[in-house]
């Protein structure tokens, strides 16, 4: 019983051949995303917007996030992310599965990973939702620091 | 002549006694008897002496004419003749000796007139006996060079017999030849009928084949319209799984999210979450399946055109091969035809040939038989020339001869 209730539901995905998995409580719904609107002088880290029953969602490229050289083809899924930060979506490609993983074991590890987890031969790469959104930011601030110094007159700019 | 000689006799013995007297009468016996016997002695001689003297003055004066006249005629001038002034024995004489001129005039005469025609048949004989020569000994040369032509017309008979012996025998191979490719002819032109009926066959069988792969072939074409239909049920069947593994993925969220109240729900999202798992693996399958399906039906029905093309081809090339087969029996059949003409022309030649060897070896003989005659004749006409020049000497010797006796003749004058 213990250990059922270590365990914990995780969101599994590949990426890169890599096994990835995020926390399921940090996940509102998955849902696909038919149409996505590209945003004009976004940094590649945004895959654009997208309307998810009414409400708008920015979405995450988690590929381009972990800077993977081999784009992954077909339509991706949106992993919305669980409030405060629903109106933001991570794009993950292929079908996501639900896993129950004991992260007692888990070894912390740096940059985007939380950690990782070797569970029944298989390697775990858990992701962290915060560190990811953290350099997203980091990289839409730079982009809009850029077009702000270059022009010196975009108020968005400014006010980020 | 006798009674001339017995007066002869006594006008001697009366000049004997007249002698005797006389001298008895100057010259007395007794008183001179030796000049007696001496006187009368010495007018005896004396007596004597003279008639004989006178005597035979008397006797040859004829004789002596006559053998003048002789000598003459012995120097061959028989126009003398003797005088025939005495009718005694020497006259007679003469006369015979005139009558024997005249006939050995007339028998000069005669041979000389018969040597001279001699002498002119001897030389035209020998003139003739010449051309004869001349004519015989061309004959001969003329003989030769055809006994010479005989030999060889029976040496080139004899090779002509050869040849024509090789011709016929070769005439028959031919005919054997001829036999046996009027029976191969038929028996091609038998084979090529039976491939003409084959290949009416096959291109019956080709057609059928063909129009059986084109059923096949629209059969294969439904078949391939049915597993694009699964495509596309086995899509929306995909479509529903995804969705349904979607459904259940936030179902387990939201179970998650419940927290220990969530957590007979989440077993229950997490199943159905398997099952739309499985169901979308077998839709994949399937999908699968109906592409493979679809790739080999693809395939087939290439393959099919291509045995349709190919099935098309066939029965044309079939078709050529039909032409070109009756082509052949056509072909055959002129060739039997002209075969048959051949082995009929080839034993008549055969026939011909053996015809043509017969007359051959019968000419043969008859050139050795004439080489053999010219050769023998030609022996005769050098047998004949020889005579000939034999002739031509007598006759020469003739010519000679009544020469001769012409200057015999030609001593007497007449």
């Amino acid at each position: 019983m213990t250990t059922a209730a270590a365990q914990q539901l995780n969101l599994e995905f590949t990426m890169a051949r890599e096994r990835f998995a995020l926390d399921a409580a940090l996940i509102q719904e998955i849902t696909e995303v038919p149409v996505v609107q590209r945003v004009p002088k976004a940094p590649a880290v945004v895959a654009g917007l997208a309307d998810i029953r009414g409400r708008v969602v920015t979405l995450i490229d988690l590929e381009h996030v972990f800077g993977v050289d081999q784009r992954s083809e077909g339509q991706p899924v949106a992993l919305i992310l669980a409030p405060p930060d629903a109106h933001l979506g991570l794009l993950v490609h292929g079908q996501p599965q639900v896993v129950r993983l004991d992260l007692s074991t888990a070894e912390p590890a740096g940059g985007l990973i939380e950690s990782t987890l070797l569970a029944s031969d298989k390697l775990y790469n858990i992701v962290s939702p915060r560190r990811v959104l953290a350099y997203c930011e980091k990289q839409i601030l730079d982009v809009f620091r850029i077009v702000s110094g270059d022009g010196q007159s975009t108020p968005s700019g400014r006010h980020a | 002549m006798q009674l001339k000689l017995a007066f002869a006799f006594l006008c001697v013995a009366g000049a004997v006694l007249v002698s005797n007297l006389l001298v008895s009468a100057f010259v007395p016996s007794a008183k001179h008897p030796l000049f007696h016997m001496v006187g009368l002695a010495c007018t005896d001689i004396l007596i004597g002496l003279g008639a004989a003297h006178y005597l035979s003055r008397y006797f040859t004066r004829h004789i002596k004419a006559l053998a003048a006249t002789s000598t003459i005629i012995s120097q061959g001038d028989l126009t003398q003749r003797a005088s025939l002034d005495s009718d005694d024995e020497v006259g007679d004489l003469a006369r015979a000796f005139n009558i024997m001129l005249d006939n050995l005039i007339k028998v000069v005469r005669e041979v000389s007139s018969t040597g001279r025609t001699i002498f002119d048949s001897a030389q035209s004989l020998s003139a003739t006996a010449e051309q004869m020569n001349a004519s015989t000994q061309e004959i001969s040369s003329t003989i030769q060079n055809i006994a010479q032509g005989a030999e060889n017309q029976a040496s080139m008979v004899n090779k002509t017999s050869k040849i024509t012996k090789a011709l016929a025998s070769s005439v028959e191979e031919i005919a054997r030849k001829a036999e046996l490719v009027n029976e191969r002819a038929t028996e091609s032109g038998y084979k090529a009928k039976q491939g003409g009926e084959f290949a009416n066959l096959a291109m019956e069988k080709i057609t059928e084949v063909a129009e059986r792969i084109q059923g096949t072939k629209d059969a294969v074409e439904g078949f391939r319209a049915r597993a694009l239909e699964i495509n596309k049920t086995v899509d929306f069947i995909t479509t529903i799984a995804s969705q349904t593994h979607l459904l259940a993925l936030n179902a387990a969220i939201e179970a998650a999210r419940a927290g220990e109240q969530g957590r007979g729900f989440a077993v229950v999202a997490e199943e159905v979450g398997k099952l739309a798992e499985n169901a979308k693996g077998f839709a994949d399958q399937i999908s699968e399946l109906a592409g493979r399906i679809n790739n080999e039906s693809e395939s087939v029905l290439n393959s099919m055109t291509e045995s349709t093309r190919a099935a098309r081809e066939g029965r044309e090339v079939v078709q050529e091969a039909n032409r070109t087969l009756e082509e052949i029996v056509s072909a055959v059949l002129t060739t039997v035809e002209a075969v048959q003409e051949i082995s009929q022309l080839t034993q008549a030649q055969t026939q011909g040939a053996a015809e043509l060897v017969q007359a051959i070896e019968e000419i043969s003989k008859i050139a050795e038989d004439n080489a053999a005659g010219t050769q023998e004749t030609s022996a005769a006409t050098q047998e004949q020339t020889a005579s000939m020049q034999e002739l031509s000497g007598s006759a020469q010797a003739l010519a000679r001869t009544s020469d001769t006796l012409k200057g015999l003749v030609s001593v007497f004058r007449i």
